[in-house]
């Protein structure tokens, strides 16, 4: 039924993909540049960190924007934890072909998708290899989506922060990340679901801590930031700019930092 | 939010409930089916080579140190450890009956007998023997891993050598009905062919064709490629074509053995050091038939 449902909804958001190179570049530009990607939604952070407010709404806004980002940087672990324990999901693009998986012993053909590939981009590419006989690992776990859980995570602490800012967020969250990633067969729309309630399940557990165990320490944070104006916008910047590339540079310190240990 | 904290973590992990295991296929011919004929729980472990006769699967449980046979469910050890086998690789069956078979680690020819297994030829020269073709002149044709040399045994077990060019690996090999040799180089990935004479011929392949076994199903030559998991059939004087991709746990497939009516056997190992595998066979489907 879900399956059905999870078919039934991508085959008709693919129906965007493949009919113009121009729409296949722009969602590939918002699926692949960091800037295009995560930058519409790093602005209105440090929208909603400066706009003018009193000194206590101030204070509110920024205490909720400090602990969504100490949750974007917790869900990458979790997200690797969470897909670590499903089964394999391929890509929609990989299930447009005749695919089998192995299920307790046996068997089972998974339902082919009619599946248009767009003209370019990150999908096109890995449509020709999965065509042509190549599928790398990372494309039979397209379950749960990390970038949904962060970026969904990302945009609803902005909006809790500060409701328009947030709109603008989760509006370019749903259209900018979410869509395309379906449109182009990368994703289904359950593991964009399941992506995203995992992002706001870890989101909602830090908030939750920020109002009980981390009180005192967001507070230090926050009279540190108002003693040193520069060195936050400094760092702002940077911890923005890595969550706008999803993670990028964390994730290849680690290969790089597991490949050392490894040798 | 008190409450929205569990209900969510709850959501999450219901979420995460498995959609699959950790295998695949990708079948990219729609005139087959496929399906596990066996697997542990039948009783084989890692098997490496196959071969069909009769009605019959030979197998070389390289994970189990055995010879075994399965005949329709029945499962049938013909030899193991006890005979001496390490790592059985390959196998043939010779005109009078005879199973031939190599070990990668034991070395030499063996033959299954009905007390089990006898070496035939020696482990000296062939102390690595992976690929066998049977002679249609008689004796039996191994290819050696060590070495890279291809030798030919007799029926009294003496070995010399058969082709004089050297090969890396000779991992697999297959007689074709007039005569010529089949030879997979698994180590530099390459395939040739040698016709009476000893003239080599290479067939090329794609850049990222490893050859791991080859079958012969009439001009049929069908090909399993351990390192990217794919399957290929290729006509004489075509290109290979992928016809299956074997993904995560079935992504290291080895032998391969071709039944009279198209069926087509291939081998698992998803992890021989624990002496897990499977085997799973290509059926051409009903319209495919007509």
């Amino acid at each position: 039924m879900i399956a059905d449902i999870d078919i039934t909804l991508f085959e008709a958001a693919n129906q965007i993909a493949g009919r113009s190179f121009t729409l296949d570049a722009l969602m590939a530009l918002a699926m692949e540049n960091p800037l295009v990607k995560g930058g519409p939604i790093a602005a209105c952070f440090l929208f909603a960190w400066w706009y003018r407010a009193d000194a206590e709404t101030l204070a509110k806004r920024r205490a909720t924007l400090l602990l969504t980002l100490a949750a974007l940087f917790l869900i990458a672990p979790v997200m690797k934890l969470v897909s670590s324990q499903g089964g394999l999901s391929p890509r929609p693009l990989v299930q447009s072909e005749r695919t089998i998986v192995l299920e307790s012993g046996a068997l089972r053909p998974l339902s082919q998708v009619a599946y248009t590939a767009p003209e370019t981009g990150l999908a096109a590419g890995l449509t020709r290899g999965a065509k042509g006989g190549t599928v790398a690992p990372n494309d039979l776990a397209s379950f749960p989506s990390d970038h949904a859980a962060l970026f969904a995570a990302f945009a609803a602490g902005i909006f809790l922060a500060m409701r328009t800012a947030g709109l603008v967020a989760l509006g370019w969250g749903v259209f900018g990340i979410m869509l395309p990633r379906v449109a182009t067969g990368m994703h289904w729309p359950s593991d964009m679901a399941a992506g995203a309630l995992a992002g706001l399940a870890v989101l909602a557990a830090v908030l939750l801590a920020g109002r009980t165990v981390l009180v005192g320490p967001v507070a230090a944070v926050q009279v540190w930031a108002e003693k040193c104006p520069g060195w936050t916008q400094a760092l702002l910047f940077l911890l923005l700019a890595e969550v706008a590339s999803a993670m990028g540079t964390l994730q290849r310190l680690a290969e790089l930092a597991s490949g050392i240990l490894g040798r | 939010m008190r409450r929205l904290v569990p209900i969510l973590m709850a959501a999450m992990l219901a979420a995460c409930g498995g959609r699959g295991d950790e295998a695949a296929i990708v079948l990219y011919d729609n005139s087959f089916s496929v399906a596990i004929i066996a697997d542990n729980s039948d009783g084989i472990t890692s098997p490496d080579g196959l071969l069909w006769a009769d009605g019959v699967l030979y197998i070389a449980d390289e994970g189990g140190s055995a010879i075994r046979k399965l005949e329709g469910a029945v499962l049938t050890t013909l030899a193991d450890k006890s005979s001496g086998i390490i790592s059985p690789e390959d196998l043939r069956l010779s005109a009078d009956g005879t199973l031939y078979f190599t070990d990668d680690s034991a070395g030499g020819l063996w033959r299954v007998t009905p007390r089990g297994a006898e070496r035939v030829a020696g482990s000296e020269g062939m102390s690595e023997s992976e690929g066998i073709a049977v002679d249609p002149a008689g004796g039996v044709d191994v290819g050696d891993g060590a070495s890279g040399r291809v030798f030919h045994v007799s029926e009294n077990g003496v070995s010399e050598e058969l082709i004089a060019a050297r090969m890396s690996k000779p991992e697999s090999m297959v007689r074709a009905p007039d005569g010529s040799l089949f030879v997979a180089d698994n180590r530099t990935d390459h395939l040739y062919r040698f016709t009476a004479g000893e003239a080599r011929r290479e067939i090329m392949l794609p850049s990222d064709l490893s050859p791991e076994s080859i079958a012969l199903h009439g001009s049929t030559l069908w090909i399993t490629d351990s390192s990217n998991g794919r399957l290929y059939r290729m006509e004489q004087d075509g290109e290979p074509e992928t016809v299956a991709l074997f993904l995560a746990d079935f992504a290291n497939i080895n032998g391969i053995a071709a039944a009279p009516n198209g069926r087509i056997f291939i081998s698992i190992q998803s992890d021989l050091s624990a002496g897990e595998g499977y085997i799973v066979a290509l059926s051409p489907t009903a319209a495919s038939k007509r």
